[in-house]
């Protein structure tokens, strides 16, 4: 593990990720299973977005409290929605006929949250020049969210040899098939429950 | 180490700093320690907050401002009268008075709410003059604020008369009517000496009943504030030497207060009639907009003359 880090090579995988992706997709396919060293940047991100969102007004000492036990929460709904948007990624590649490398979509999905850390040096820049701090916090969120979102366009082109159209819906579609089978799941159980009722 | 292995580790100790410099900026401008209850229970006792602000009349203002008129809130006074939950109300007044009818009406609801064993505590904002008093005095319990401007225990009714500048443009005004005094305080004309007596006889009616009831609410014989029941105006401070508020305090003094008499604990949740993000982002505008334009007097610009529990300075 020390060894690892010494080596420096996450240190590419971080700034090809940042300033090359073609490189960085090339690193992730020779490499062997890298989820758990790419684990990390949601971790460091759950943390960084409850410093960037106290910075927005003042806190209480509460505030203790919420990067205490609170970032527990936090790291837990962020490591939920990493598996979440994985899996949704294999499924639509699947339906695509591509062949799915799982465990590089976890690395990548892991790696599109080093954009995203960039909000707390955006937070604290607006909030020290107390310039419209809610606004352009908000403003950070939609566009650290799209530099993560073409982070993983760009590495599942280049990981998984898909075209940039079937790349950009693997992301996409997810948010509108699933809203729309679970309705229809929720459709379903209250026929049920009519049919059963009646 | 090759350069751009050195740019990332710049970039992460960039990273690391802001991190530091975030909890200590946070830290630096952290407020005390925030009382944070957590209420399980959405039905536990507490006590509700009924807001009078602005002149009292019966009918609210338009919708961007917070100024409720009388039947508003009585229904609001009604709403928490019948909530089990709520075991006593503070009234928070910031009113100079207002219509005759839409005061007693207030006055009424509050005197109902009180016999119901419901305590009611008045909390004195700026100002709770004519009016304003009259229904603080249905309340078991007043505070005010030291520097709270009180009393105008009186009636007022007034009309501009216009009949020397109609003169002087010509203008006459053609009235029919059934009876001698139906266009009574007419600006067109000057009032009569019949009409003027009429209309203290009117006023003076109307005035004994306000007495009556500041007597009635606040238990003391007329004969204890008669002397200062002229008009005058007078501060939160000069009010508790005569006996016409309980105490000098905040609002927050009067919900510790409501608690204490319908016997809850510190920490029992205080609900109001909560605003929606419209209500709100138009009350906070309408703020603005006032506070900007508190330089501009006041003018009177009602075309009716009506006889008014309220202090015009």
């Amino acid at each position: 593990m020390i060894e690892k880090i010494r080596s420096l090579i996450w240190a590419d995988y971080l700034l090809y990720t940042l300033i090359n992706t073609r490189q960085a997709g090339q690193l992730l396919n020779r490499s062997e299973c890298f989820i758990k060293s790419t684990l990390v940047l949601p971790l460091i991100y759950a943390f960084f977005s409850i410093i960037s969102s106290s910075l927005i007004h003042e806190q209480s000492t509460f505030f203790f409290h919420k990067i205490g036990y609170g970032s527990f929460f936090i790291i837990g709904t962020t490591l939920l929605q990493v598996f979440i948007i994985a899996m949704s990624i294999g499924f639509i590649l699947q339906l695509f006929k591509v062949e799915v490398k799982l465990p590089v979509i976890f690395s990548i999905i892991n790696l599109s949250y080093l954009p995203k850390l960039f909000i707390l040096p955006w937070a604290l820049f607006w909030s020290s020049a107390n310039f419209a701090t809610g606004p352009m916090y908000l403003a950070g969120i939609i566009l650290f969210w799209g530099l993560s979102s073409i982070t993983v366009i760009k590495l599942l082109i280049h990981t998984h040899d898909v075209s940039p159209l079937k790349a950009t819906l693997s992301l996409f579609l997810p948010l509108i098939i699933f809203p729309v089978l679970f309705l229809l799941l929720i459709y379903d159980l209250f026929l049920l429950i009519i049919n059963a009722l009646i | 180490m090759d350069k751009n292995r050195q740019i990332l580790i710049t970039i992460l100790i960039f990273m690391t700093l802001t991190l530091v410099v975030s909890i200590v900026k946070i830290s630096l401008t952290m407020t005390e320690q925030k009382e944070i209850s957590f209420n399980i229970n959405p039905n536990a006792p507490g006590v509700g907050v009924v807001t009078l602000y602005g002149a009292i009349t019966t009918v609210s203002s338009n919708g961007f401002t917070s100024v409720k008129g009388s039947d508003e809130v009585v229904a609001q006074l009604g709403r928490y009268s019948d909530d089990p939950k709520i075991r006593a109300i503070v009234l928070r007044i910031n009113s100079p008075g207002g219509t005759v009818g839409a005061t007693q009406e207030i006055f009424r609801k509050v005197m109902e709410i009180r016999q119901r064993n419901i305590p009611v505590v008045a909390s004195m904002s700026d100002m709770a003059a004519s009016g304003g008093y009259y229904v603080a005095s249905a309340a078991n319990y007043i505070f005010a604020n030291q520097g709270t401007v009180t009393g105008s225990i009186g009636v007022i009714v007034s009309s501009p008369s216009f009949q020397k500048l109609f003169e002087d443009l010509g203008i006459g005004m053609n009235v029919i009517k059934s009876g001698q005094y139906k266009d009574i305080l007419s600006s067109s004309r000057e009032i009569t000496e019949e009409e003027r007596a009429l209309l203290q006889e009117l006023v003076d009616v109307t005035y004994t009943q306000f007495l009556k009831d500041v007597s009635l609410g606040r238990n003391i014989p007329i004969s204890d504030f008669r002397e200062y029941a002229d008009g005058r105006i007078f501060t939160g401070s000069q009010a508790l030497g005569y006996h016409l508020v309980d105490e000098i305090g905040t609002y927050e003094n009067a919900l510790a207060k409501a608690k204490e008499l319908a016997k809850l604990p510190s920490n029992a949740p205080i609900y109001t009639d909560k605003q929606n993000a419209i209500d709100q982002f138009f009350g906070a505008l309408n703020s603005r907009l006032n506070t900007k334009l508190t330089i501009i007097p006041d003018i009177e610009t009602s075309a009716f003359s009506v006889i008014e529990y309220r202090y015009q300075p």
